[in-house]
């Protein structure tokens, strides 16, 4: 009777787990197939204008002396803040690369994965850009 | 108004029509893209994609270029 109880509940163990792996494939295929080449346009359009832009401009105003800071007079790009933005755009231009080059093969495999680190990479830019009232 | 005054209202006027030039220029491609995705609810035709990569490429290049050194304030 134990023997067979333990076969039951090793049963449906193994029928729950499988369940969970075939959900969770079921899942990451549904978010994979969700994730386009519109999506990764739309994406990819919005992160130019809503950053790149305003970093090039903010870039374009020339670094203030050293020792000083921006003013509306006399608005100047700070260096640290300069590099912060570069490197955080390197990071994102890595990011949209690999997600571009997942949707262009078909390689499903690790994409949402890949989508979510691009978001994260473009929330990290922009927050940069926000918080040192790059606009 | 004397020469003076005019002459510095021409360069005021003529430095925020070229901020403004630079705004369209730099508007342009995204017009097109949103267009696309929006309007016609469509990816990107090649054209419009490649007017994106190149105002992207020429953005980045200006944020990263080492040619603007002079220190402003």
């Amino acid at each position: 009777m134990i023997k067979k109880l333990c076969v039951l509940s090793f049963t449906g163990l193994l029928s729950l787990t499988l369940s969970g792996c075939f959900l969770t494939d079921a899942i990451n295929t549904l978010e994979a197939t969700t994730i386009t080449q519109s999506t990764y346009d739309e994406v990819h359009q919005g992160y130019v204008a809503a950053f790149l832009v305003p970093a090039k401009n903010y870039r374009n105003l020339g670094y203030c002396a050293t020792g000083t800071k921006p003013t509306l007079a006399k608005p100047c790009a700070d260096r640290v803040v300069v590099e912060k933005l570069q490197n955080a755009d390197a990071a994102v231009n890595a990011a949209f690369i690999s997600v571009q080059g997942m949707i262009a093969s078909g390689d499903n495999t690790g994409l949402s994965a890949a989508y979510k680190g691009l978001q994260d990479v473009i929330a990290a830019a922009e927050g940069i850009a926000a918080a040192n009232g790059v606009h | 108004m004397d020469p003076a005054t005019l002459i510095a209202d021409a360069a005021a006027i003529a430095t925020i029509l070229s901020e403004v030039v630079t705004t369209i220029e730099d508007a342009a491609p995204f017009v097109k893209a949103l267009y696309n995705l929006l309007v016609l609810k469509q990816p990107l035709t090649d054209d419009v994609r490649a007017s994106l990569n190149a105002k992207e490429a020429e953005l980045r290049a200006a944020l990263n270029t080492a040619s603007i050194p002079a220190d402003r304030a």
